[in-house]
């Protein structure tokens, strides 16, 4: 096991309890990988649809606020299960499946063992300037 | 020159009698033939040049290495369909599974007849194919398949349907059972590049084409390089353009050069839901080998098959059942994932303006959900039949299968919007064939209209090739250069 991981903002703090039902929330390691990893795929989604992701992590991280009293990522890690839970039967589609996106690439990597991602290329741009 | 990525910013001016836009299998052979008849040729590729084995298959780090957007790419529409593409060189090639089929000469005489397209016969495709096999070298398994893949075989035994191990493009060493890798992929990377390049063609890593325009008798590509020392704009110049950059990419680059006449009308594609199947013994890890064996008794209708089952993939099959997903680490040595495939996909590809990569849009195909449906039911009555325990289909709320009399719970017809539906198999977004067929270029790949401009790729081909296309893709691409070049 190694160090404990704190999770700073939304991301980190889902991947850390999407891992829970692998009983993996308290390795550190795989946490910041996951986190990374759900961080670059986002970005590599085509159109605006980085944007729409990081305006959804908005909007959930402070929907937390008037069901939990506290940001989702300032929540304790049993408290943002029971959010997870909440979203997973939400009846927007939009948000399950938000969820069922980082869901599947918290599970691929939780199942493919040690992951080394190079880094992006520097000038990636995603706008045409065609 | 170097094969290598390019450590320094090329040339703001790159010239050549013949320029070809993209590496995938359909650019590798064009280059090939073109670079050993002599002409001067310089192809571009988008991507990187990553060695065929540098990484783990279907691993993280390939995603990223390798795959445009690292994957995340989708046709949009009434369910929306996720593919991955290439963005390196040897395209598909390096990312695929490398299974290979000699182009269906059913398919290629009712794409002759169809599209009036001259000269075309399933008997000179088979020639082309084997011509290309003596580059790419295919071989079947050098040992006993793994378990999961002879199930699927077994299933079909037991229901008297036809099925087979398919050939890769795999060539096996003596000693494939203690090598790190098991064989070495005969990707394009591997194969006809090298043999581009030997043949004095030049290869230039990191290039996207973004428009292309003639001027006085020559093709001018406005061009973006990228590297490890930035990026910059630049300009290619060649009196015969070849585009070969797939089956999305090269409708969207032929849009924004102001090419529009049924271009990206006409998107066809395979599309796969996936099941995973427990059995009572252990069926994966049992060797290093991939699964190959394919039902094709329901061709043309749909296909059913058996994919790569590790954890890691396993997590993907199950997308929809996310309360399956606990139980992978303990159970996964139990449990094969498998696909059933239809032919009927349909959509189109249009320019997004503002935005790099085009808008892929999945069209509603009633008659292509009727087919899946019947291909998922199929699929799953062969695995019982080859002894499941259970079969989980990849259905949102979809009930777990315990036996045959359970295949009554699966739905009559499934539901777009419940389903997680992917492909690998994108083609005839610019179908060649008569002028009046809705094609895009005539019998040989050349554009109508444009002078000295010619398609190579997935995108040229009319209509679905029912088979893994890339066999199909490179015959073809053969085929034209053969008339170009004569």
């Amino acid at each position: 096991m190694s160090e404990p991981f704190d999770p700073q903002g939304f991301l980190p703090a889902l991947s850390q309890t999407l891992l829970t039902p692998y009983g993996r929330e308290g390795d550190g390691a795989l946490c910041h990988q996951v986190s990374g990893f759900l961080a670059a795929q986002r970005r590599g989604l085509p159109h605006a649809m980085p944007y729409a992701m990081g305006l959804a992590s908005v909007l959930m991280e402070l929907s937390c606020v008037p069901l939990k009293g506290r940001r989702f990522s300032r929540l304790p890690l049993a408290a943002r299960v029971e959010m997870v839970n909440f979203w997973r039967r939400a009846p927007l589609s939009a948000i399950r499946n938000f969820l069922k996106f980082h869901e599947v690439f918290a599970a691929y990597i939780a199942h493919s063992g040690p992951v080394e991602l190079r880094p992006e290329m520097p000038a990636e741009k995603k706008a045409d300037p065609a | 020159m170097s094969m290598l990525p390019q450590a320094h910013p090329p040339a703001d001016l790159i010239s050549a009698e013949i320029a070809i836009v993209g590496s995938g299998p359909g650019g590798a052979v064009t280059g090939m033939l073109l670079a050993q008849a002599g002409r001067d040729v310089v192809m571009l590729e988008e991507g990187a040049h990553v060695e065929v084995d540098a990484y783990r298959a279907f691993s993280p780090e390939e995603m990223h290495a390798k795959l445009r957007n690292n994957g995340m790419t989708m046709a949009l529409g009434p369910s929306p369909v996720a593919f991955w593409e290439a963005r390196c060189v040897g395209g598909g090639s390096e990312v695929n599974r490398g299974l290979y089929h000699r182009p269906s000469p059913e398919v290629i005489a009712a794409w002759a007849e169809r599209q009036s397209i001259e000269a075309l016969s399933p008997e000179d495709m088979t020639d082309l194919a084997l011509e290309g096999e003596k580059v790419a070298k295919i071989s079947t398994l050098p040992g006993p398949a793994p378990k999961v893949s002879l199930k699927l075989a077994e299933g079909a035994e037991a229901m008297g349907w036809s099925h087979m191990e398919v050939p890769r493009l795999y060539s096996y060493g003596a000693d494939w059972q203690s090598a790190p890798q098991p064989g070495l992929k005969q990707s394009m990377s591997a194969t006809y590049i090298p043999a581009f390049v030997a043949a004095g063609g030049r290869l230039q890593t990191g290039i996207r084409v973004t428009g292309l325009r003639r001027e006085n008798g020559i093709w001018r590509l406005k061009a973006r390089a990228r590297g490890i020392w930035g990026q910059k704009t630049i300009e290619i110049r060649a009196k015969t353009v070849f585009i070969a950059c797939g089956a999305t990419q090269t409708p969207a680059l032929l849009r924004r050069s102001g090419i529009k006449r049924h271009v990206g009308d006409s998107l066809a594609y395979h599309s796969m839901i996936k099941v995973v199947a427990r059995f009572d013994e252990e069926i994966t890890g049992d060797t290093p080998l991939d699964p190959v064996h394919q039902v094709k008794h329901f061709d043309p209708r749909f296909s059913l098959g058996a994919s790569v089952s590790n954890p890691a993939t396993t997590a993907f099959a199950l997308s929809d059942r996310p309360d399956l997903l606990p139980r992978l680490a303990s159970e996964w040595r139990h449990w094969g994932c498998y696909y059933a495939q239809s032919t009927g996909g349909m959509g189109t590809v249009r320019r997004l303006p503002g935005f790099e990569d085009p808008l892929i849009r999945a069209k509603d195909n009633p008659q292509d959900i009727e087919d899946l449906s019947a291909g998922l039911r199929a699929l799953c009555e062969c695995l019982f039949a080859a002894g499941a325990q259970a079969i989980y289909p990849n259905i949102q709320g979809a009930a777990d299968l315990y036996g045959p009399q359970d295949l009554a719970r699966l739905p009559r017809r499934l539901d777009p919007a419940t389903v997680s539906l992917s492909t690998l198999h994108l083609t005839a977004t610019c179908p060649m064939g008569a002028e009046d067929r809705g094609s895009v270029c005539d019998s040989f790949g050349r554009v109508w209209g444009a002078e000295d401009l010619y398609l190579a790729d997935s995108a040229m081909l009319p209509g679905p090739t029912v088979v893994n296309p890339q066999g199909t893709i490179m015959a073809m691409a053969r085929r034209n250069m053969n008339h170009f070049l004569h």
